[in-house]
């Protein structure tokens, strides 16, 4: 026994000597690691405070010149941390300012920095002069950040995207129409949100795009609701004549994100009798959201359709209220899918209209 | 053979068991953080990866049982349908009027019965089939009261997809879960099943701009169990699945090829031994195939879980655990040193078995004669240092190494605050949570070998 607990001892010892090295050299490491980092970021603050009245007041008219002579006496290898100051308040406020910025950018020699970086190897570093050059609409970098659209990140593609974005330049639009085919959701919304910021401007480019390239047309429709401007009404209604289905669903569903007008309202009212279920659907879905109860009676009569249609239908009827109540009632009796919908519909009208909330 | 020698003799085997259970999980410890640390590099934590933007993803069922949760059901399909992957569709089960669940989804996403014969009616329980008007990816079944595995079954055939992705209650799914989890079936064909890393919520979610972190939870019996999961889980999921012998793809969260699932006859009730029961028939199911497969761990965050902070609960959660890893192995024995499950059947069952059935009676039975023989002179001195020193010095060295590796390889610095309280727990863990987590889980081996009727519980 004794012999047993004397090599057990030996044993453990020794095992607990290993695993303490272990930890030592894990609790150095870390220490290490913490050590440096906290220096980086003190350094970083310093600097900021150093530095950040002369950027205040660079965005200021009367006393920018002072202010960039000043910077430009900076040590260079201040001008990384200078040049975040400068973009910070770009993240709130665009239009001239963005000039201003852009200038001292460039006189300080941000602008080669940032487009350096982005060949980085640390995915962060690239996200964030991808930013920086968004947001100082630093037009003459377009191609290198549609380049970062192809990045192996994410965060790095999502950065481009909404760098293209803001700078709105129209050589990029044919990009994000080709970027938009990603299969990915997540991808779509954010070339769509970057779409969206080029504003009305881009409505025509877009549905000429569409035209040309007729596989892309069902995405684009949806953008093209999305955009704002006048005239996408009048190609709305010209896709819902389409050949394909798939163009006049998307396009009757366009027309249902807007309000309808009394032309895009007869466009929809028609595309109720479509050949096509997927049209019918969207048609059904456009009346409900409308609101119009003069509409009623088109969605009663299709109560009878395929099933799907039939279901938008009655939601629509329940959404449209009196009339379209009156009109379900009317064929709640029915044995069938009409009457089974109708049904159904009556019964979550007359639950209470409250929120689940718990 | 006097009682000097017997008590002597109880405490050594207490001190060798130590000394091996500790360096197997000190080995496993080391070999997981590395490995981590080599693919932090190779995958992209936040993207999906190219493997799955390319049209090779297979479709994704997730389904859920709406009884999981009943009033927070809503809120929980909203976060499912936000879930970043091409295709997928969720399947909420068991939704009735009962409950108020079926109403509330009807509400909140224009749901409309869809008549039979639109889609195959599933053969269990004959429930009603509802489809969502303003979303097509989402489908609730009301199974008429059915329970809740056969709730699940029914789900599991009504998926349209390859894959069934199954969320257990409490699980907070994360945005890149299904992209993270399919990883395996997309590089390696045969897999038939994978789970992935689960993270313990209790303090909160931190969004940082760049991502999610978590904060360590105030409760101290929380910060025990993250301890718990960083030193021993992960690592032995790790291993586990680098032997293809992973015991559990875990009930919160698991990805299953469908066909797999249905042959291997559902996911089936928790009396008979749950996920670990189910795990181990698909692993039956694929070796009667003779064919290759894979039943993989990711250790990559799925989803999150809360856990219980108080220590009746936590008591019940160790002992209802243990009994249904015994039932399931207890179920399963024929597997136990069969030549025919390989690795699996040889190694990694029986040293399982012995760990759970015998492990909690060693620890607990060397430390009570430790203390009573000290007590009474039996037992001399050195042996309850030796005891100490392997049991508890050594044991603590390895939390804390865990917890630093986790911290080294994570890339980020935690709040010093944090790191400082998770060490210090990391101490705790093995000076009191784990002798009364030994002591909770020996309840549970007497319970689940003694009467059935002590399932109650």
């Amino acid at each position: 026994m004794i012999e047993a607990v004397e090599l057990g001892w030996r044993i453990v010892i020794a095992l607990t000597e290993g695993a303490g090295l272990l930890v030592g050299t894990l609790v150095v490491t870390l220490a290490l690691r913490r050590g440096s980092r906290a220096a980086a970021r003190r350094r970083r603050t310093a600097i900021l405070r150093r530095y950040q009245a002369d950027v205040d007041a660079l965005l200021q008219s009367e006393t920018a010149s002072i202010a960039l002579a000043r910077l430009l006496s900076s040590p260079r290898r201040h001008r990384a941390v200078i040049g975040e100051a400068l973009i910070a308040p770009l993240r709130v406020a665009g239009g001239e300012l963005a000039e201003y910025v852009r200038a001292a950018a460039t006189s300080l020699g941000l602008r080669d920095a940032w487009r350096a970086r982005l060949r980085d190897g640390r995915w962060w570093v690239r996200a964030d002069a991808v930013g920086a050059l968004g947001l100082i609409r630093d037009r003459q970098a377009v191609d290198l950040v549609i380049d970062a659209l192809e990045d192996p990140h994410e965060e790095v593609r999502a950065a481009a995207a909404a760098a293209l974005g803001s700078l709105g330049d129209p050589s990029a639009l044919a990009v994000l129409l080709v970027a938009l085919k990603d299969p990915a959701r997540h991808e779509r919304a954010r070339i769509v949100d970057a779409l969206g910021r080029f504003g009305a401007a881009v409505a025509p480019a877009l549905a000429d795009h569409a035209r040309r390239h007729p596989a892309d047309a069902p995405d684009l429709i949806g953008v093209l609701s999305l955009v704002g401007g006048g005239e996408r009404v009048s190609d709305l209604v010209a896709w819902t004549a389409d050949e394909r289905a798939e163009v006049r669903a998307a396009a009757v569903a366009a027309i249902g994100v807007l309000d309808l007008d009394e032309r895009s309202y007869y466009f929809a009212l028609r595309a109720l009798a479509d050949e096509a279920a997927e049209v019918r659907v969207a048609a059904a879905r456009a009346l409900g959201r409308s609101r119009r109860p003069d509409a009623v009676p088109y969605l009663a009569a299709r109560l009878d359709d395929d099933w799907p249609v039939a279901a938008q239908c009655a939601w629509a009827l329940r959404r449209l209220g009196p009339a379209g109540r009156h009109a379900l009632a009317a064929r709640a009796a029915d044995a069938g899918t009409a009457g089974e919908l109708s049904r159904q519909m009556l019964k979550v009208m007359a639950a209470p209209a409250t929120e689940a909330a718990p | 053979m006097t009682a000097e020698t017997l008590a002597s003799a109880v405490v050594l085997v207490a001190v060798a068991w130590f000394a091996v259970a500790h360096s197997v999980s000190l080995l496993s410890v080391v070999s997981v953080y590395a490995r981590l640390r080599a693919r932090r590099h190779r995958v992209p934590t936040t993207g999906r990866g190219a493997a799955v933007r390319s049209g090779a993803a297979p479709g994704i069922s997730i389904v859920i049982a709406a009884a999981d949760d009943p009033a927070g059901l809503v809120e929980r399909i909203q976060s499912l349908l936000v879930v970043d992957y091409p295709r997928f569709e969720v399947v909420v089960t068991g939704a009735g009027p009962a409950d108020g669940t079926l109403a509330a989804a009807t509400r909140a996403f224009d749901l409309v019965r869809v008549p039979a014969g639109r889609r195959a009616a599933p053969k269990r329980a004959a429930p009603g089939v509802y489809r969502s008007l303003e979303h097509p990816e989402l489908v609730v079944l009301d199974t008429a009261g059915a329970g809740r595995s056969a709730a699940i079954d029914a789900g599991v055939d009504a998926a349209r997809y390859p894959l069934v992705c199954l969320v257990g209650a409490g699980a907070i799914v994360e945005a890149q879960a299904l992209a993270r989890a399919v990883r395996p079936f997309v590089r390696w064909p045969a897999t038939i099943a994978a789970a992935g890393g689960i993270r313990i919520a209790n303090g909160g979610l931190l969004d940082e701009g760049r991502g999610v972190r978590l904060r360590l939870p105030a409760s101290r019996l929380a910060v025990l169990q993250v301890v718990e999961r960083l030193s021993s889980h992960v690592p032995g999921q790790v291993n586990l699945s680098a032997m293809n012998g992973l015991l559990a793809v875990p009930s919160a969260f698991g990805l299953f090829e469908r066909e797999a699932l249905v042959e291997a006859g559902g996911v089936g009730r928790e009396a008979d031994g749950g996920d670990v029961d189910l795990t181990l028939r698909l692993h039956r199911v694929a070796r009667r195939h003779r064919r290759g497969y894979r039943i993989a761990f990711e250790p990559d965050p799925v989803c999150w879980i809360v856990v219980p902070e108080r220590w009746r609960p936590l008591a019940a959660a160790v002992r209802r655990r243990q009994r249904v890893v015994l039932r399931a192995l207890s179920r399963h024995r024929s597997m136990i040193l069969n030549p025919r499950f390989g690795t699996l059947g040889l190694l990694i069952l029986p040293s399982s078995l012995a760990f759970e059935a015998f492990g909690p009676f060693v620890e607990t039975a060397g430390y009570v004669v430790a203390a009573a023989g000290l007590a009474t002179g039996v037992v001399d001195r050195t042996s309850v240092e030796l005891l100490f020193l392997a049991g508890i010095v050594y044991g603590t060295l390895i939390s804390v190494a865990a917890v630093l590796l986790e911290e080294l390889s994570s890339g980020r610095d935690a709040p010093a605050r944090d790191l400082l309280r998770i060490v210090l727990h990391a101490a705790l863990e093995n000076l009191g949570y784990r002798q009364a987590a030994a002591w909770w889980r020996l309840g549970g081996v007497v319970t689940a070998f003694g009467r059935g009727t002590a399932d109650a519980s």
